[in-house]
């Protein structure tokens, strides 16, 4: 059962995704064979009004409820971030919020950043945290998000022990720092690989000296062909048991992952 | 992957600095259906806006050098740094070395006044030798690098040296702008190399340009040569487009349709 940890639905203003509802999201995982998707509302990254852009991508994928999962967006920079997750985990059920601290403008290390990692780990739901959506070179110039320094994502994991924290575009050099820093409580970390197709060899050399236990699939659909990930691990030599486990069998390391998707 | 990927021609890749990863790179291409690679040496020893001499004789020695060693698998491309009094000479004896089958600028093609001047003698060669001539051009947020052309530079020369052959690197960076600029211009062709995965990113190159101007490269080893193979893999576009863009084109406009 192949799960995407990084998927997205919503207007992205610089252009038009080539599929931005639900239905086009379907057809790009059954062409890949992708069974559900952690789904937040990209319209998120540029709003004030996180609440309606919550109930927007819970009502999105209403239709597509056992394979389509609602990810919230929340700032925790605004003073309503409590009341927008908790309106969001009681009534529209999502399972779990994205942070784009890039996007919104505030330090990963807050108190409040690290009050919603508590409160999601409470309420046993995963934190994830999109270090960039698009490329710094390419964004639009009204749009400009600057890259998170690897350092308070450190200090987030740190700070955060017991909550689950699924890191969206890692570099491979960035994961590979994660991996070396000494006493980091990565039990409850999870990796995608959607941005681990930089240098040709990243993927390679962090399976190399680490293994494949914190990696999950991950594609940024529908920003970039699905397709690149899967191939970045299924075409590039590696055992079988790393493919298995990148694509199908780590997500249910994580208890709270499990427990949403197989509910 | 699907059996029509293979064979494909990559046609923009860079050996690696370090130089332990040279086979693993061309090993890495193969297993990704890869069967001829086109390298340009960006400089030997690391990615120098504008290298000297030394640096991009030593760049392409090594690329001449992979392709004695890989004979079939391994061609290449003649890098200059234009700004260079030796140029000309270089690409004279660059292009008549066996498996050299065109011409790459990168970020240096601009003079200390930011003229184009520099590369226009490199274009007029390249039109009497009738080779390509790869341009890296970014519309880059933010503003380009000093000597870096954007696909807009790229329409004018296109414009100015009608008997060129262009093929302008990464759709333009930018993708979106970048295939529209270049699209009234039938002496330029785009390659897909490099940059993110891009969901309808060849689609709308294919749109605008037409398949049989866009060329498959992957900017290894900035990237990995699977990930960005699958891109065509990917797009909603005909198997005979896609096998144009992964092989054809390619083989037409640096192989003579071989």
């Amino acid at each position: 059962m192949i799960v995407d940890l990084h998927a997205y639905l919503g207007n992205w203003l610089p252009y038009q995704l080539a599929a931005s509802d639900a239905a086009g999201l379907i057809r790009l995982m059954d062409r890949n064979g992708i069974d559900v998707a952690f789904v937040s509302n990209v319209e998120g990254l540029f709003s004030f009004d996180l609440a309606t852009a919550n109930e927007r991508v819970a009502h999105w994928v209403a239709e597509y409820r056992t394979r389509l999962l609602p990810v919230g967006t929340i700032n925790p920079a605004l003073r309503t971030w409590r009341a927008d997750a908790l309106d969001g985990i009681a009534r529209l059920r999502l399972a779990g919020i994205r942070l784009h601290p890039a996007y919104h403008g505030y330090a990963l290390d807050s108190d409040q950043v690290i009050a919603l990692a508590n409160l999601l780990a409470e309420h046993r739901l995963p934190l994830f945290l999109a270090t960039f959506v698009d490329e710094e070179r390419f964004q639009h110039p009204a749009m400009r998000a600057p890259a998170i320094p690897i350092a308070r994502i450190i200090e987030l994991i740190r700070r955060a022990p017991h909550t689950t924290i699924v890191l969206n575009n890692l570099f491979p050099e960035e994961a590979e720092l994660l991996l070396l820093e000494s006493a980091l409580p990565l039990e409850n970390v999870a990796m995608d690989i959607t941005a681990m197709d930089k240098p040709f060899n990243g993927l390679q050399r962090i399976l190399t000296r680490f293994g494949s236990a914190h990696l999950v699939y991950g594609s940024q659909m529908p920003f970039l062909y699905p397709e690149a990930a899967l191939a970045l691990v299924r075409v590039n030599g590696f055992v079988e048991t790393d493919v298995q486990a990148i694509l199908e069998n780590n997500w249910r390391k994580y208890p709270t992952l499990a427990q949403l998707i197989e509910r | 992957m699907h059996d029509y990927l293979t064979p494909a021609i990559d046609m923009h890749a860079h050996p690696p600095y370090d130089h332990s990863l040279l086979e693993p790179m061309l090993a890495s291409a193969r297993s990704a259906g890869i069967r001829r690679i086109i390298l340009n040496a960006l400089g030997y020893s690391a990615m120098i806006e504008y290298p000297s001499a030394e640096e991009v004789e030593r760049g392409n020695a090594l690329v001449c050098d992979l392709i004695a060693r890989h004979p079939g698998f391994v061609f290449g491309l003649v890098y200059v740094n234009p700004n260079l009094s030796e140029t000309l000479p270089m690409l004279d004896a660059g292009l008549n070395t066996l498996g050299m089958l065109g011409i790459k600028l990168w970020v240096s093609c601009r003079d200390d006044h930011g003229r184009l001047d520099p590369i226009f003698p490199v274009l007029d060669f390249a039109a009497e030798r009738d080779v390509p001539v790869l341009i890296h051009a970014f519309y880059r947020t933010g503003g380009n690098l000093p000597g870096e052309l954007s696909p807009s530079d790229v329409a004018d020369l296109a414009e100015r040296f009608p008997k060129t052959k262009i093929v302008m690197a990464h759709l333009g960076g930018q993708w979106v702008q970048g295939v529209r600029t270049i699209k009234p211009y039938r002496n330029v062709w785009s390659d897909i190399s490099g940059s993110r995965a891009y969901l309808g990113s060849i689609e709308r190159a294919v749109k605008e340009l037409g398949a049989p101007r866009v060329l498959f490269g992957t900017d290894a080893f900035i990237r990995n040569p699977a990930a960005m193979l699958a891109k065509v893999a990917g797009a909603e576009l005909s198997t005979p487009d896609k096998r144009r863009i992964i092989w054809d084109n390619s083989a037409e406009l640096f192989f003579g349709g071989k």
